[in-house]
């Protein structure tokens, strides 16, 4: 019996066929299946690049539902030590791409693994100089309510 | 990051620990408010630190006092600070008089009913005398 095959559509309109049960992590996508079954589900706000990671995430993570347990091609550490490779892999920016999807889609795994990775990238900065610069964030601090905060805290940084 | 959502952002909060959580108190306002506005972490920074059930665990939320207690508790706090200040606000002082002018009102009346009754004892002091006599 060939397996039932989905269409997901990214916001450039490049189409991925995908295999039900790979695509079925997503919760939304799940749902949506259901819904409309034999429709080309259109993610307007998911670039190929992105819906292609997401893809790749989910072939891994894919349980073989055969019956049989030991179908798994791969132990559940090999899976994480796979997934710290997945996300080092991926630059800043896309990163946060990745973890929006994650939860627009609803994949509470990759949900994880991304704002493991984001958590780790701060945890490495030294200062909130290096934060900023690492995010890209704008200060909307003066010098003087940072060291107010610091004070606060009681942390010497 | 500036994108992120609250939920998303707190999620990655949640993985930090707390040298990390202060440094990142420092990066700008919309996340300062976020970490400072937590129970759990204004607890663990200034005071001892409680019990939190297991972060993978989604009922999280129930187990930390919510952000609407916490602010009671300052309130509380607030009050008993104003109850002990040498200043009074001209609200409580406008109180404070009101109370007083009332009181010395109810012993302005109690006096007077004592005094007519002083009268009329009187007068029936003298009645009975007259009776007597």
């Amino acid at each position: 019996m060939s397996k039932k095959m989905i269409v997901l559509k990214s916001s450039e309109g490049v189409s991925f066929v995908v295999e039900e049960a790979v695509a079925r992590q997503s919760k939304i996508i799940s749902f949506l299946v259901e819904e409309f079954p034999d429709r080309e589900l259109p993610l307007t706000n998911m670039t190929s690049e992105i819906l292609r990671k997401t893809i790749e995430y989910c072939k891994k993570h894919v349980v073989e539902d055969d019956g049989g347990g030991d179908s798994s091609s791969s132990s559940s550490g090999d899976l994480k030590e796979w997934d710290v490779k997945f996300v080092a892999e991926i630059d800043q920016p896309r990163l946060m791409d990745l973890l929006m999807a994650a939860n627009y889609l609803d994949i509470p795994s990759l949900l994880d693994v991304t704002c493991q990775k984001v958590a780790d990238t701060i945890a490495a900065c030294n200062d909130e100089k290096e934060i900023r610069a690492t995010f890209n964030i704008e200060n909307d601090f003066t010098e003087e309510e940072v060291e107010a905060i610091r004070m606060e805290n009681q942390y010497p940084i | 990051m500036d994108s992120l959502p609250f939920h998303l952002l707190e999620e990655i909060l949640f993985k930090l620990n707390l040298k990390s959580l202060a440094i990142m108190q420092c990066v700008d306002k919309s996340i300062n408010s976020l970490i400072s506005n937590d129970p759990y972490f204004k607890s663990n920074v200034k005071g001892p630190i409680p019990k939190r059930s297991d972060d993978s665990s989604p009922d999280r939320y129930k187990s930390t006092p919510s952000l609407s207690s916490a602010m009671e508790i300052d309130e509380k706090v607030e009050v008993v600070k104003v109850g002990h200040d040498d200043k009074i606000s001209p609200y409580a002082q406008n109180w404070l008089v009101k109370k007083k002018e009332t009181r010395l009102g109810k012993r302005l009346l109690i006096e007077e009913d004592v005094a007519t009754l002083e009268r009329i004892n009187k007068r029936r002091r003298v009645k009975s005398s007259y009776a007597c006599n």
